[in-house]
């Protein structure tokens, strides 16, 4: 009993793999011996197989990304005040990836443009040129976007000593200006959808998701696609959104989308859940935009059973009878 | 640790917000897991989470090549996922089985029902829901140790560098942990 106590611990230990060498060789010839030992471990093992062996939450490439932008604004935020620069900066720029990616391509044409340069042979004009640059007495173009450098700090220098050309990389406090087309959807305007993305998820800035989705809502009323990206962020977007006003706008731009999984589950959660009829309305004209599965069906037979508000209950009695007509409904 | 990460992190050391967003992008998944396992909710994971690489972003500077960051940076998320729980079990608002995701939900599940037989599945599903039990009612510290090395694999040398305390003593949590888990499953073995 004494000498089965003394390898208890071990057991938990061999059943996942810490044990050394030497610990490993005597407590298996313990084991040779011991029953009750045996039967123990075979119940660690039996733990193992029945303990969650992957993490109980994969989180997507979205989410990850969103909390990603949340540290990274912080982050520069800090870096900003500690470098010392005034705090009236600070407001100046909390750039989201996309930005980020937009600024990254207007430093690299800046570094060209200086790298193009050479050494300089008249010292006053370099540093007219770095002037315009880093104290933004001049806008510098690129592409549909023009960007006002203001010198944070100077983050990498490449420089080649056999033809003396230098790349310098330096960060920026300053807005940037993207414009664009959202009836098209090739080059920089694909670029302005991804930006209309990010401001729809925008956390802290209540007046930038509510144009975000006002650019949308015009969008869709022009039958133009919103594309899966916007569908997805929209979604979210009715699912954190605090504020009724914003959410009704959005539901009424989804009337237009085209079917995506992510839209119909959560607009089956609004029509189910949401206490507020306006929006379990446009929650159910926007369901019924799109095709309607069996299980679709048997919902909207609850809600017309069972909602609180006479005309959501009229309108999904409305929608069964037409689909009772029509033929056999498609399978999810 | 690889060429690459090192200069990152040195360039992370001279104050590069964008060196830090790229060690950022390697390592915060699994960080955020590991958040997620001790908090028990997306939300408030994601809280810890944003809390844990801001401080790591300011004490980047005290990183001094002695350990893998993963596990630096573990040691901040786990600390800061702690006190996090401590501060709500005091608030008396914690309630981890309401917040959790539905087992229903876990693929290990449908993947138990679609290899093995009707039966089997069912005592599967019932083992592992008695261990998720089990694992909730077990002391933050145990459930920890036991889910970072179960779940996430890591050494027990690696655990005890996270948790800043002594290999002996995650040994003595992780035989707890596994003694009183194997204590909930003891009805079922027999």
């Amino acid at each position: 009993m004494k000498a089965h106590e003394k390898y208890r611990k071990n057991l938990a230990l061999h059943a996942f793999g810490e044990l050394n060498e030497a610990e490993r060789a005597e407590l298996e010839a313990h084991l040779g011996a011991c029953a009750e030992c045996r039967a123990e471990l075979e119940q660690l093992r039996a733990l193992r197989r029945a303990a969650p062996a992957q993490p109980a939450w994969e989180p997507d490439e979205a989410a990850l990304q969103s909390l990603r932008n949340r540290v990274s604004r912080e982050i520069r935020r800090r870096a900003r005040k500690s470098a010392g620069l005034g705090e009236q900066l600070l407001n100046f720029l909390q750039p989201a990836p996309l930005l980020r990616i937009g600024l990254a391509a207007a430093l690299f044409i800046i570094g060209f443009f200086l790298g193009r340069q050479g050494l300089p042979s008249k010292p006053g004009d370099a540093d007219a040129v770095l002037q315009d640059l880093l104290t933004a007495s001049g806008q510098v173009q690129s592409g549909n976007s023009a960007v006002n450098p203001l010198l944070a700090s100077v983050e990498r220098i490449e420089y080649d000593s056999q033809t003396g050309k230098i790349r310098i990389f330096y960060t920026t406090l300053n807005d940037i200006e993207l414009r664009g087309n959202l009836l098209r959807q090739t080059g920089d305007d694909a670029a302005i959808r991804q930006l209309l993305r990010e401001a729809l998820l925008e956390e802290q800035n209540p007046a930038v998701r509510l144009h975000a989705v006002k650019a949308v809502t015009s969008l869709a009323e022009q039958n133009a696609p919103l594309g899966g990206d916007i569908i997805e962020a929209l979604a979210m977007l009715l699912e954190k959104e605090q504020n009724p006003g914003v959410r009704l706008r959005v539901l009424r731009a989804l009337k237009h989308a085209q079917p995506h999984p992510a839209l119909k589950i959560t607009l089956l959660r609004i029509l189910l859940d949401d206490p507020n009829p306006a929006l379990r309305i446009e929650a159910l004209e926007a369901l019924l935009s799109g095709e309607l599965s069996a299980e679709d069906l048997n919902i909207l037979k609850k809600v017309a059973r069972q909602d609180s508000n006479s005309y959501v209950r009229s309108l999904a009695g409305q929608a069964l009878d037409k689909a009772e007509k029509a033929p056999a409904p498609a399978n999810i | 640790m690889d060429a690459r990460e090192t200069e990152l992190i040195q360039r992370a050391q001279r104050g590069s917000a964008e060196a830090f967003d790229e060690l950022v992008r390697l390592h915060d998944r699994q960080i955020l897991q590991m958040i997620y396992s001790i908090v028990g909710n997306r939300q408030d994971a994601g809280d810890v989470y944003q809390e844990t690489f801001i401080r790591a972003f300011s004490r980047i500077s005290t990183f001094r090549f002695e350990s893998e960051l993963s596990t630096w940076l573990g040691r901040i998320a786990i600390n800061l996922a702690l006190n996090w729980r401590k501060r709500l079990h005091r608030k008396n608002v914690f309630s981890l089985e309401a917040q959790s995701e539905s087992p229903e939900d876990s693929p290990r599940e449908i993947r138990a029902e679609g290899e093995e037989g009707a039966e089997d599945a069912l005592l599967s599903r019932e083992l592992s829901r008695q261990v998720e039990n089990g694992l909730r009612r077990l002391p933050a510290q145990q459930r920890t140790v036991f889910i970072l090395k179960h779940t996430h694999g890591y050494k027990i040398r690696e655990i005890a560098e996270m948790l800043g305390c002594a290999e002996g003593t995650v040994k003595n949590q992780l035989f707890r942990a596994a003694e009183r888990l194997r204590q909930v499953l003891q009805p079922y073995f027999s």
